[in-house]
């Protein structure tokens, strides 16, 4: 479906928005509409544009150029404010919610003006409220529950509500909900849950959803805009659309070759890098017995709460093994690994999934956070040599394609992808065999994916092993050479993907 | 809220949990047993007079204590007290009958130490919130600006009062002698700050911004006031416990608040509020206040040594703050 086509003007109409911040044009007349009762998705890389466009559509940022009109009337916002006086409400990747205040409390902060007796708040008829909009919403909550037992998607549900709330209280006519990210850190049964309330929700409402997974995208969007350097590329109604079509579109070139460059898979080798017999820890997994071999990507598929996280953190030493035996090349380690530096020296190396707290000094240059693993090799004279962090770097960022103006660059500065590939780069540095690797790809872009991906193939022929924990099962059937599946603490069964790849139904049914 | 006592019980083992039950019960729980033991231990612990006597000793700490709850609500904390009570007790003291000049202002002097407390506590709250200095250090500064500008005053030396009227607020005893005047005072302001924070848009802002700074920004609730708010009121108070410390004490003298900083930080921890802010409620500070003033008082009347006495009250501190505080929120601890 072409742009504006319809004879009838949409509800929400950004007719040639541009929007420029320095000299980087980020917006270039761009276009975008939106009708009630539709759920319309926004696709690109980072740096395309999506943020700049939702954030100029939440009054966040003003438009250099370009009109907003709503219901046929001209509008414009100076604040988020305004916006929301419209209707139109974020809800935002990190979340909005408060820990430490109810239910009822979070819905309205901010806006407890409306609940006021003489300066004081009526407890009564905010829960009143609160009930109303929760029911007409059909979620399931208790308004006076505190917000610290929400699940991640149950604090998503409140800030829907939130919005939707407030728009009414504005008298908006249709309430217009930007959803960023809402699915990065849910798992396929909340993603699936979310998913069937945005559906109910949908006859109230307008809905943008922003993602870098593309099969969300294709099952949930009735239309979907992609954007590239700034500018429309494409849009798609919800009959023609495929994930392929909008890859292809979003890097603007067929990618070259499949996805997770199956063809790169290369077989494990005989010798068994990593084993553990009958590993237990209480709450989180039991009698977890596998072998690593050289060579070897193995991934581990489950559902929050069934213990590939923990398990994972245990064999890096964040969290120790109850009972069971771990062997590393064969040998018996005695037991469990006692530390992070435990597992450092044995060997082992760690991708955390959140990479800007945990696997990242983010305020350090890229040279520093290279070479953090083998700083002892880089000494002479009792000093580190900043010469040789220099040489070593530079030959590290060339050979994995870090993109950056230079290595004394702060990674905080850097993009998503290019931080993923200085944690790489750290643990390829260090010689390490054994990378435990959590959610690698988690809100890369999909360019750099694939870089990523190619990167843990040459790293496979190095003969490092991996064990990881995938976005999707895309990403894990694509990438491993066997998938073990996690089920409430045990591995319920462990799928050779060597010869021919599984498919997501295969896995799935042993998971649910 | 049954849900929430289900999610209680079903959580693991935890440092939150212990957290839930120290804010929930433990400060009642820590009150009452040391009220049974110094009662065993101490032979004249359980009397009429020293009770009223403790209530007494509790007063301007609760007053205090108060204060800096509401500060400590926002994630803030005050460092100002002792200059500022200092401070506004002189001001006071030379404005009521006193043997160094001949003002006789009377009740009056009240109001002003109260309005001297609330723009040393706006100064603090502008500088904090304007030029972005850490509330710690603006209120350190401006703390000892106060204490400097005391002893400059005074030249060091107490001005003795002689305003009855103003000493009867200190010594007057309600219900047949049982009840301090004072005491009656304290708990009103402390009820009444109870009221402003869970009843009031201030009150609940506060809590938002005590718990998630940013998130309380993108909802549109306007920060900066707020703690500016919320630091005026403390200074405010602040200046009448100065004033109130001169009641009781006969004298204006920077030496009357020694002491009460720590305790004002120390009687909200013992009453379970988080020193990250976002939890707790304004009446456990008196609680905690009551709590802190019984330990003192019961270890005199056993005789231990006053050096340790002090550093019993330091480990306690330590103590409920290692179970309190949510080191999930703060990330790095500097």
């Amino acid at each position: 479906m072409k742009i504006g086509s319809n004879s009838m003007e949409p509800f929400l109409n950004m007719v040639n928005i541009s929007k420029s911040f320095l000299n980087v044009k980020a917006l270039q007349e761009v276009n975008f509409s939106i009708n009630e009762n539709e759920i319309v998705g926004l696709v690109g890389e980072n740096g395309a544009g999506k943020s700049t466009l939702v954030k100029i559509l939440a009054g966040v940022y003003k438009a250099d150029q370009g009109k907003i009109s709503m219901n046929g009337k001209d509008i414009y916002f100076n604040n988020p404010q305004d916006a929301k006086k419209h209707g139109i409400g974020i809800v935002f990747q990190e979340q909005s919610i408060l820990n430490n205040m109810t239910v009822y409390e979070n819905l309205f902060l901010g806006q407890e003006k409306f609940f006021l007796n003489l300066g004081v708040l009526s407890k009564e008829r905010m829960l009143k409220e609160a009930g109303e909009i929760l029911a007409e919403l059909d979620i399931d909550i208790v308004p006076t529950r505190n917000a610290n037992t929400l699940s991640f998607v149950q604090r998503e549900m409140i800030e829907i509500a939130r919005n939707v709330w407030l728009a009414r209280k504005s008298n908006a006519k249709v309430p217009i909900i930007l959803l960023d990210e809402p699915t990065t850190a849910l798992e396929q049964n909340d993603i699936k849950f979310l998913f069937q309330k945005l559906n109910e929700i949908k006859k109230h409402v307008a809905i943008i959803f922003i993602s870098h997974r593309l099969e969300e995208i294709v099952t949930l969007c009735d239309r979907v805009y992609v954007l590239k350097d700034g500018k429309n590329v494409d849009c798609f109604s919800k009959d023609d659309l495929s994930e392929n079509l909008l890859r292809s579109k979003m890097v603007g070139k067929e990618l070259v070759g499949e996805f997770y460059q199956s063809s790169m898979q290369r077989k494990a080798g005989e010798k068994v890098v990593l084993e553990l017999k009958g590993c237990s820890k209480k709450h989180a997994f039991y009698d977890v017995s596998f072998q690593l071999k050289e060579g070897e990507i193995l991934s581990i598929c489950g559902t929050v709460g069934s213990g590939k996280e923990e398990l994972c953190k245990a064999i890096f030493g964040i969290t120790k093994f109850d009972s069971g035996e771990v062997y590393i090349d064969g040998v018996d380690i005695k037991g469990s690994i006692n530390s992070p530096m435990d597992a450092f020296n044995k060997g082992i190396g760690y991708l955390p999934e959140d990479r800007r707290n945990e696997g990242l000094i983010l305020n350090l240059p890229i040279f520093e956070n290279i070479t953090l693993t083998v700083l002892k090799k880089l000494k002479s004279h009792g000093m580190v040599s900043r010469k040789r962090q220099f040489e070593v770097t530079e030959k590290m960022v060339k050979k994995i394609d870090i993109r950056s103006a230079s290595i004394t660059v702060l990674c905080k500065n850097l993009s998503g992808g290019n931080q993923q590939k200085v944690v790489l780069g750290k643990w390829l540095l260090s010689g390490n065999k054994i990378l435990v690797m959590s959610h690698p790809t988690r809100g890369v872009d999909v360019g750099a994916k694939q870089q990523i991906y190619t990167l843990m193939r040459e790293m496979v022929n190095d003969e490092v092993s991996l064990i990881i924990m995938g976005d999707s099962f895309e990403e894990d059937i694509g990438l491993a050479n066997r998938i073990i599946i996690m089920k409430d603490g045990k591995i319920m069964t462990i799928i050779d993907a060597n010869e021919s790849k599984p498919t997501s139904a295969d896995l799935i049914k042993y998971i649910v | 809220m049954k849900q929430d006592t289900d999610n209680f019980f079903l959580m693991k083992y935890s440092r939150e949990k212990i957290a839930l039950l120290i804010a929930g019960r433990a400060s009642f729980i820590a009150l009452f047993s040391l009220i049974v033991i110094f009662s065993f231990l101490a032979d004249n612990f359980f009397s009429l007079s020293n009770l009223t006597n403790i209530l007494d000793l509790s007063a301007i700490l609760i007053l205090t204590a108060t204060a800096m709850t509401f500060i400590l609500m926002l994630g803030s904390i005050d460092l100002s007290v002792e200059g500022v009570a200092g401070l506004t007790g002189v001001v006071g003291a030379l404005m009521v009958k006193n043997f160094s000049n001949s003002n006789d202002y009377g009740l009056l002097s009240i109001i002003i130490c109260i309005l001297l407390g609330a723009i040393f506590g706006l100064l603090n709250g502008i500088i904090f919130t304007k030029l972005k200095i850490p509330s710690f250090m603006t209120t350190l500064g401006l703390g000892a600006v106060a204490a400097g500008v005391c002893i400059l005053v005074t030249r060091g030396y107490p001005v003795i009062i002689t305003d009855q009227s103003i000493r009867g607020l200190a010594l007057t005893k309600l219900l047949g002698g049982v009840i301090p005047l004072l005491f009656v005072i304290a708990i009103i302001i402390n009820l009444l700050i109870w009221f402003v924070s869970e009843k009031t848009m201030l009150g609940r802002h506060v809590i938002a911004i005590g718990g998630d700074e940013a998130i309380a920004k993108d909802l549109g609730i306007k920060i900066d006031l707020v703690k500016i708010i919320v630091f005026t009121i403390s200074g405010a108070m602040f200046g009448l416990a100065g004033m109130l410390l001169v009641a009781k004490l006969g004298a204006g003298d920077i030496r009357n608040p020694y002491g009460l900083l720590f305790d004002s930080i120390a009687a909200p921890l013992i009453g379970g509020i988080a020193i990250t802010g976002g939890i707790g409620k304004i009446p456990h500070a008196a609680i905690g206040a009551i709590t802190l003033t019984i330990l003192r008082n019961g270890m005199v009347l056993l005789g231990i040594n006053p050096y340790i006495q002090q550093s019993v009250v330091g480990t306690i501190i330590i103590l409920t703050v290692a179970v309190t505080i949510e080191r999930k929120k703060i990330g790095v601890i500097k």
